[in-house]
């Protein structure tokens, strides 16, 4: 009896608190979404069953905290992962600064295998806000105008800005994948784990390895021999 | 391997031939073939040389009629058990007079004795069973202490051809083709496994189970099949391991399973041949093979010791290990642990080592020492030279191994930063061999291929990933225990400070080994909080050329005049630091605190590339927001007069700054630009762009100080700047002067006059003003009469005609004039009446006042001498008095309270 092998791939999000690392996961593997905000604490994890490719295979996809980088995770809680997924918000151009930070910290604590060619997914999220942002900003338009234009100039700019420079730096870091989604409205969420999965298991195929099997033992089966008397 | 055992002889050839034997203390029982028991003392060499001493005690010839098959002892019961001739007899054991002869065994092929002390009813007791094996059945004989209890029947469904007891319930069975453990509570028979392979059972018939799945009862079992061995079949062996542990032979293999009948280990143990006897003696299996014995770790499976023991065909189960030909006794003892540690130390057999630390007694090793991670660190190190890097890592890691210990194992190009050895002080071993000495072979290098250095420099990585973390967080543990622990508080600083040092170490290493295998996460480690070494990174980083990892590590560092130095060092370079940008980039994000710097670095960019440099004061960055907009003023001042305008143009447009002397400063700077660019030639599109620039900002900023400005004003040019000035400071006569006599712009005069005029402030009279320009000129100049008829035509009206007429000469022709006075008449009489409605509107509004006035003087009240206060019946006399609307007259004083009690108000 051949032993099947079971693939298990381990997904880490990392971001900024707030971007969305937990709704996202949420709207992947369960379907919901709320706008409340409870702060993650420590690190979570959800597990999904996603076909990459004709082949089933085991996502668990670990959330952290997000505020105090990994220190408190420890390194095992990094070892062996498949694949990194960077979150950042849209419409806040610091959580875009700080992917870089992110990671340098995931590369030199993980240490994974190979880590020029390491996976990572980079996920813009929250782009429904940006309509509803925008109307927000109409109101407060009059004023601002009073102050002086360049705030206006600058709000506009600083979307536009985040995304391309998001892509420009995928693209500097070996091309990374750059999805923009919204965990609210479950855009582009399907499309972007889909990818996580996909190359999170070219990760893992590289390093698979056969466990030799188990000692065999012929029978097992107990039998109630009775009384003879 | 090596020597666990020392094998001594202990019977040479006895004439009887030897059946079975059995040990207990000192006591070695002997049966034979034709029913002679024979009893030896047995002591103990006490030193490695000397020799055994065996006497013997006893010798009962008629001890029994058959050969004795099997020998036990009941301690708890005093007796020795026997198996002969098909019964199993009880004997004393003092006297070895016989006692009980079992008759219920009559047919019996084998027993197993057991005995544990219980706790039952609160007290101890030893519990014992003995199970005698009577061709399908086994009966079970029970005591408690020295007192006989009960007997049991099981059926079994075949004979049985070894037993063990497993604890005192379950008692593991072997038969010809399985090996089964039967519950004594429950009669519940467990089918294991076949002591021969499947492959080869298969062929011999129908299993066990599968007969007993057609029959309910074992009646036909005889005719089952089982019989029919052809080839040397897997004798069943059965060794009882401590922890309710079996270890049961199949094949060439001896598998282990506990209680509930699962396997207990991951592998089994296997044997060069299939063994005839297995038996175990902590921590080591023993099998008696056809040709000789061996000795196995249980653990490790490896084998340990093998021997030469020619017809050996039994052996003692038990704590005492002999084993028997039919003619020889040897007995086996163990080395002590510590000196077989030592010889597989010695031998480089690490994991034999700690597989037998791990299974023995503590207490049988000199506790005093850590031996156990000794060894493990031996053989972390024995993994490294043999060049098994990723499992020695690994060991180091579990281990905890200081790093630097392990960074020494790498050549320089990864350990030159390690501080020079000191000598370790290694405590006593716990044996023969020096474990130091084993460790000075570690500190010869290791020579190794480039490709092995790779391997291991990437199994480094993880190891001083994982240290670096470890480190860190006693540290930080260190550190919020600091003020609980305030008064070890210079020994905390200590510690703390080892830990930095150690941190320096890991990250260093770290960093040297991203240059070697992944020079791509040299900069996320030097982004990261890091504690490399600055001279070993910076000669590093230079050496690679990796200058913008050298900036951003000395930028964590804080280390900005050594970043900002090497940015200007490297600017002309081709490549991603090229030019003025990087420095721009990197003073911009400096902030307040690093203004100097900010200053100092700005100078060459400023030099070299403006425009782009300027980004440093004037971009969108919040740390740019706090620095000193004077300081900079002050300083760009000093630098060049164009960066000065465009700082002051960003500040005063852009930020909206209103500080006067910034305002003050950008006019005398545009006055500079103007006089420096006229001073030499082909300037003009500048100097005509600037000058706009200065009239607009002149005419639109409320902040800067005029008169300050007009004495820095070149007396022979700037009218119009001029002009500006002197308005602000209310010189309107003097501004229009310029506009008339230097600028001759009579339109602009007009303009001026427009702007300017007020007619709720006559002394600002600009009109009149003008016109005196025009006809009072300086110098006995003719008088401007033209512009001034023109001033008068249009704006006549807001000029006094008499004024108007003592300005104009003489010689003015009265037709030149008619406009005005035309104006002038009008205005005029529109102003009288205008001036009538309001005499006459006035007139009335007195009148009613009048009126009103006569009306309150109609009222009034006689204050003669008696007329008294209604309010306090005192006289009023010449006090002041107060009078209410329906004419009581009282004190002005009692006035309040007369109101307060409700007069006239009701
Ligand atoms: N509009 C909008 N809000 C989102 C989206 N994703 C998350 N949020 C909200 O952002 C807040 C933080 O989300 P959470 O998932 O807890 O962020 P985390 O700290 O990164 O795990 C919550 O209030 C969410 O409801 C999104 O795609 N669109
Ligand atoms: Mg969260």
């Amino acid at each position: 009896m051949a032993s099947r092998k079971k693939v298990l791939l381990k997904v880490i999000i990392l971001g900024e608190s707030g971007v969305g690392k937990t709704s996202l996961m949420n709207q992947y593997v369960n379907k919901k979404f709320s706008n409340q905000y409870k702060a993650t604490i420590g690190a979570d994890f959800l597990t999904k069953e996603v076909l990459v490719d004709d082949r089933l295979v085991t996502m668990q996809i670990w959330d952290t905290a997000g505020q105090e980088r990994f220190q408190s995770l420890g390194v095992a809680f990094y070892r062996g992962a498949d694949c990194c997924v960077l979150v950042y918000d849209v419409n806040n151009a610091k959580s875009f600064e700080t992917l870089e930070s992110w990671r340098d910290e995931f590369l030199i604590q993980a240490s994974p295998r190979g880590p020029e060619n390491f996976p990572f997914v980079v996920i813009g999220n929250k782009i429904d806000m940006e309509e509803s942002k925008r109307m927000m900003w109409d109101q407060t338009m009059t004023d601002l105008r009073a102050r002086s234009d360049l705030d206006i100039y600058i709000y506009d700019g600083v979307i536009e800005i985040s995304q391309k420079r998001a892509m420009a730096w995928c693209q500097s870091k070996g091309n990374i994948p750059y999805f923009e989604t919204s965990a609210k409205e479950a855009i582009n969420v399907e499309q972007a784990f889909q990818t996580i999965a996909k190359n999170a298991l070219q990760q893992e195929v590289e390093v698979e390895i056969d466990f030799p099997d188990p000692i065999k033992i012929d029978s097992d089966t107990s039998k109630d021999f009775g009384c003879a008397c | 391997m090596h020597d666990a055992f020392k094998v001594y002889t202990v019977i040479e050839k006895l004439p009887h031939k030897i059946e079975s034997i059995f040990a207990q203390g000192d006591k070695l029982y002997v049966g034979t073939l034709y029913g002679t028991l024979l009893v030896y003392s047995v002591r103990e060499p006490l030193g490695q040389d000397e020799a055994i001493s065996v006497t013997l005690m006893e010798t009962l010839k008629t001890f029994s009629k058959k050969a004795i098959e099997q020998i036990d002892i009941i301690k708890a019961v005093g007796v020795l058990v026997t198996l002969s001739d098909g019964y199993v007899n009880l004997h004393d054991l003092e006297s070895f007079a016989l006692r009980t002869q079992l008759g219920e065994t009559r047919g019996a092929n084998l027993f197993s004795v057991f005995s544990k002390i219980e706790i039952q009813d609160g007290f101890p007791q030893v519990v014992t069973r003995l199970a005698v094996a009577v061709r399908r059945k086994v009966i079970v004989f029970s005591w408690q202490d020295s007192e006989f209890m009960s007997t049991k029947d099981f059926p079994v469904p075949d004979r049985v051809r070894t037993m063990e007891w497993v604890g005192t319930q379950n008692l593991c069975m072997g038969f010809d083709s399985e090996y089964a453990l039967m519950d004594c509570r429950t009669s519940v028979l467990k089918t294991l496994f076949s002591p021969t392979s499947p492959s080869v059972q298969g062929a011999l018939g129908s299993t066990l189970e599968s007969t007993l799945n057609t029959l309910n009862t074992f009646s036909s079992l005889a005719t089952g099949g089982l019989m029919g061995f052809g080839s040397k079949p897997g004798k069943p062996l059965i060794t009882r391991l401590p922890n309710d542990e079996i270890l049961l032979g199949k094949e060439n293999s001896s598998i282990s399973v506990g209680v509930d009948g699962m396997p207990k280990r991951k592998k089994g143990i296997e044997w060069s041949g299939m063994p005839e006897e297995l038996g175990y003696s902590s921590p080591y299996a023993v099998a008696i093979l056809s040709r000789h014995i061996e000795i196995r770790n249980i653990e490790t499976r490896e084998l340990v010791q093998s021997a030469e023991m020619p017809h050996a065909r039994l052996l003692t189960q038990g704590k005492l290990l002999y084993i028997a030909s039919t003619s020889e006794v040897w007995r086996l003892i163990p080395f002590s642990f510590p000196q077989q540690i030592d010889e597989l130390v010695q031998k480089e057999e690490y994991q034999e080592a700690i597989s037998l630390i791990n299974q023995i007694n503590p207490v049988l090793l000199d506790e005093t020492v850590d031996t156990l991670g000794k060894i493990k660190t031996l053989y972390a190190h024995h993994l490294f030279r043999t060049h098994q890097y990723e499992k020695s890592l690994t060991l180091f890691s579990e281990l905890d191994t200081p790093a630097a210990e392990v960074i020494g194992l790498y050549p320089a190009v990864i350990s030159s930063h390690l501080p020079p050895k000191e000598l370790e002080v290694v405590s006593p071993k716990p044996g023969n061999v020096d474990l130091n000495e084993a460790n000075a072979k570690n500190t010869q290098p290791i020579i190794m291929s480039t490709k092995e250095l790779e391997d291991a420099v990437e199994c480094l990585i993880r190891f001083l990933a994982d240290k670096r973390q470890k480190i860190s967080k006693s540290l930080q543990t260190l550190q919020n225990n600091h003020d609980s622990f305030s008064y070890r508080h210079s020994n905390q600083e200590d510690e703390a400070e080892e830990y930095l040092q150690m941190l320096e170490i890991v990250d260093t290493a770290l960093l040297k080994s991203y240059m070697m295998t992944h020079e791509r996460l040299v900069g996320s480690l030097l982004r990261v909080n890091n504690h490399c070494n600055p001279d070993e990174t910076e000669s590093l980083l230079l050496k690679h050329k990796k200058y913008k990892e050298l900036v951003d590590f000395y930028r964590g560092k804080q280390l900005h005049r050594k970043a900002l130095e090497l940015l200007k060092t490297i600017h002309a370079n081709p490549g991603e630091m090229n030019g003025v940008l990087p420095t721009v980039n990197y003073l911009q994000r400096l902030g307040v605190d690093h203004l100097p710097l900010i200053l100092e670095f700005g100078t060459w960019i400023l030099e070299l590339d403006p425009e782009v440099a300027m980004k440093i004061f004037i971009d969108d960055e919040p740390e740019i927001d706090t620095l000193p907009r004077y300081k900079i003023m002050a300083y760009l001042e000093r630098l060049s007069l164009d960066l000065c305008v465009v700082y002051l143009e960003h500040v005063i447009h852009e930020l909206g700054d209103k500080t006067s002397d910034f305002h003050n400063t950008l006019v005398v700077s545009y006055l500079a630009q103007i006089q420096r660019d006229s001073s030499t030639p082909d300037n003009e599109e500048d100097i005509i762009k600037t000058k706009a620039k200065l009239l607009q900002f002149l005419d639109e900023s409320t902040s800067y100080k005029a008169e300050r400005i007009l004495s820095r004003l070149p007396v022979d040019s700037c009218y119009e700047e001029r002009a500006i000035l002197l308005s602000r400071i209310g010189q309107h006569d003097q501004a229009l002067n310029i506009y008339v006599h230097k600028l001759n712009n009579f339109q602009a005069a007009e303009e001026y006059c427009i702007k300017n005029f007020n007619s709720n402030d006559p002394t600002k009279n600009v009109y009149l003003l003008l016109l005196k320009v025009y006809l009072r000129p300086p110098n006995r100049e003719k008088p401007m009469l033209e512009p001034a008829l023109d001033i008068l035509t249009r704006h006549g009206t807001h000029i006094d005609p008499s004024a108007v007429m003592a300005l104009l000469p003489a010689s003015t022709r009265i037709d030149q004039l008619f406009k005005f006075f035309e104006k002038s008449i009008r205005e005029s009489n529109k102003t009288k009446h205008m001036d009538m409605i309001v005499k006459n509107m006035l007139k009335a509004e007195r009148l009613q006042t009048q009126e009103q006035l006569t009306f309150y003087r109609s009222r009034r009240v006689k204050i003669t001498e008696d007329r008294m206060c209604p309010k306090c019946n005192k006289r009023i006399g010449n006090s002041v008095f107060a009078v209410f609307p329906d004419g009581v007259v009282v004190h002005y004083s009692c006035k309040e309270t007369m109101a307060a009690m409700g007069h006239w108000r009701t």
